[in-house]
């Protein structure tokens, strides 16, 4: 009795696990995965399944970083920066940018199918070795043409730091050299110039570059030689690009008679200074799709603030031993730090700000 | 019997006949084709992967295997591919660049001995220091050479070069497959070895050609629909795949498909024919001729003397 309520629960776990397995494939058809009509355990002809796009989330599930180190014959482990890779597959194909074959259920290491030598009955399979090789020298050749071993590769005896590969958002890494500005001449009835600046976009306005950029080769953006990349769209890709933000604007308010100036915040009435300056819209306007005003109250940034633990010398202006011990008011009247202090409180006529400081500057 | 011109040309026309129709067994059994041995080694060599420049690892592991000086010319230096270099009784294989299907994307060919199935250095070779082994390899015999290189006349790629620098031991090199140290086990050669994008692949001659057509049959767009070597010259041991045709990365394309010891195996087998049928033949006319007018001329002056 216990064999066959055994053998029953198992029984309904296969068909539970067929039944899943089936669904999970794509569209349900058997033959997107596998080649043969007639797959079995011991044979089950699979070929790289095709998958859906993988989403910015699912790319962020991935390691961050993988120490390859299972064929160390000449070098030590590298390094590799996996999460940084996959970030950029998001402007070309995924993670199908590398992880060609698909298992159902999940990412496939190389490793689990690239032996380390090449099996005799499947010669047409690249080793372990050159399959690494195979998928790294692809674009680090294409770029650059460094394609010297230690790029990647840690020198034996060394320890483990980031390979010289210089990495991170906005390295001008491998020729990637970001044009400040695109300008197109169109055929539009009403103005004919068309100016993108796409420095403002990445650097101020926070765009990612899988944003706009979608399925395009490494190569697009990392050219070879030291130039700034023309990426070429269609005209209709062109539109669904900055549509997907611009949707509500009008042609007239793209489609111009001259360059579009770049964007100054000075024009609205409130320029930004050193500090401020530097800093990307998002900070203070909030992720919203469309920036808000934010209130001119330095206090709803500026939390907690009070005048005990404030220091000066952020402003850019260090105060002297005296002024330290001044009082906020005295100088700053009515706690209104967004017009110049006075010095009056004090001293004669004769002193103002700025031409009398009182300490110094730090930039 | 007075022999005029045209008797003569009747007799050799005749004897020419003769010694062709005698000679036609012989014909059959040397066009009896040579399938190859079973079960040989070769290389397939996509050319679409090589990186070539700052990686020349087959160059440097060959040389290593073989003995060999280091190259002179560092990885890194890009300038070795400024001319195309052939191989050396110091190098025995040598990676050249070509123009590819744009200019960022050259082709890198590597250039060794192809290691031909019924091989023209062997069938040229004198002594017999060439072999075709069943492993797959052509290998070499300095021990019986004697230097005439008529190998380096008779092969179609250029490839065996003579040690002109050896005054006491000259010999011929090329490369080996790596035939002692490493194919008579079953292992891959030193270069093959070394890639590290496995370029070249290392098995079983009728695999690879499988591999090689279902490379093809899967990436049309990617490479020329060519397996060379399967059929040149007789078919080789080292086959290449190429993203452009084969005449512009180096390679002869005008050397068609018999092997080349075919194509003196008809002429030279008559050759000891008509060493030995000719002269004795013609010696045999001479001497026949001779005695008949020696004959005659005796008979002319006996006639002479009774008439006198």
């Amino acid at each position: 009795m216990k064999h066959l309520l055994a053998f029953t629960v198992l029984f309904a776990l296969l068909l539970i696990g067929e039944s899943s397995h089936a669904k999970s494939g794509p569209n349900n058809g058997c033959a997107e995965c596998h080649v043969c009509s007639n797959p079995t355990l011991s044979d089950p002809c699979l070929r790289g399944c095709p998958r859906s796009r993988a989403t910015v989330e699912d790319i962020k599930l991935g390691p961050d970083r993988i120490l390859i180190n299972e064929i160390e014959v000449e070098y030590d482990a590298v390094p590799f920066a996996h999460r940084l890779h996959a970030e950029m597959t998001a402007m070309d194909k995924g993670c199908q940018n590398c992880h060609h074959f698909q298992e159902i259920g999940g990412i496939t290491a190389c490793k689990n199918c690239h032996p380390e030598h090449i099996a005799e009955e499947n010669l047409e399979q690249p080793g372990l070795k050159g399959a690494y090789h195979r998928q790294c020298l692809g674009c680090h050749q294409e770029w650059s043409h460094d394609t010297s071993c230690e790029i990647c590769h840690l020198k034996k005896g060394s320890e483990l730091a980031e390979p010289q590969v210089k990495s991170g958002p906005g390295s001008r890494f491998a020729g990637l050299n970001e044009p400040v500005k695109r300008v197109w001449n169109s055929t539009y009835g009403g103005g004919t110039v068309v100016t993108l600046h796409h420095r403002n976009h990445t650097e101020k306005y926070g765009v990612e570059c899988a944003a706009c950029h979608h399925a395009e080769g490494c190569a697009v953006c990392h050219a070879k030689k030291e130039q700034t990349t023309q990426v070429r769209h269609s005209e209709e890709a062109l539109h669904a690009i900055c549509n997907s933000c611009h949707a509500e604007m009008s042609c007239d308010q793209c489609h111009l008679k001259s360059e579009a100036l770049e964007f100054s915040h000075a024009r609205t009435g409130w320029p930004l200074k050193t500090y401020h300056e530097r800093l990307t819209c998002r900070r203070c306007h909030g992720d919203n799709h469309h920036f808000t005003k934010p209130s001119t109250d330095c206090a709803s940034c500026h939390k907690p603030w009070d005048t005990t633990t404030f220091k000066h010398e952020r402003t850019g202006l260090a105060l002297n031993e005296t002024h330290l011990e001044t009082d906020c008011a005295e100088c700053h009247v009515g706690a209104n730090y967004t017009v110049a202090p006075t010095c009056n409180s004090c001293h004669d006529t004769d002193i103002t700000f700025p031409a009398s400081l009182p300490g110094n500057r730090t930039r | 019997m007075n022999l005029n011109r045209r008797d003569f040309l009747k007799f050799a026309g005749a004897t020419t006949a003769t010694a062709a129709l005698t000679s036609l067994p012989i014909k059959a059994e040397a066009t009896e084709h040579f399938t190859g041995h079973p079960d040989r080694k070769g290389i397939l060599v996509d050319t679409s992967l090589c990186i070539g420049h700052n990686c020349r690892r087959c160059e440097f592991a060959c040389a290593k295997e073989n003995y060999l000086p280091t190259p002179d010319k560092p990885p890194e230096d890009a300038s070795v591919f400024d001319q195309r270099r052939r191989t050396h009784p110091d190098q025995f294989t040598v990676i050249n660049r070509f123009p590819g299907r744009s200019e960022d994307m050259p082709v890198y060919a590597k250039k060794q001995c192809m290691h031909c199935d019924e091989p023209a250095c062997a069938s040229a070779c004198l002594v017999g220091a060439f072999k075709k082994t069943p492993e797959g390899a052509v290998t070499y015999d300095a021990s019986v050479c004697i230097g005439c290189r008529y190998c380096m006349v008779a092969c179609p790629f250029d490839i065996p070069t003579y040690e002109y620098n050896s005054a006491l031991h000259p010999r011929v090199r090329k490369c080996t497959f790596c035939f002692e140290t490493k194919l008579k086990e079953g292992k891959a050669p030193a270069c093959v070895e070394a890639c590290p994008r496995e370029v070249m692949t290392f098995g079983k001659r009728e695999d690879l050609i499988k591999v090689a057509r279902q490379k093809i049959a899967r990436n049309p767009d990617k490479y020329v629909d060519h397996i060379y070597g399967e059929h040149e010259v007789g078919g080789t041991s080292w086959m290449y795949l190429s993203p452009v045709p084969f005449d512009s990365i180096g390679m002869r394309t005008d050397l068609g498909t018999t092997p080349y010891p075919e194509l003196t195996r008809n002429y030279l087998s008559a050759a000891p024919l008509v060493m030995a049928i000719w002269p004795s033949f013609f010696l045999t006319l001479y001497l026949f001729n001779k005695r008949k007018d020696q004959i005659a001329a005796e008979e002319n002056g006996k006639h002479k003397e009774e008439s006198a």
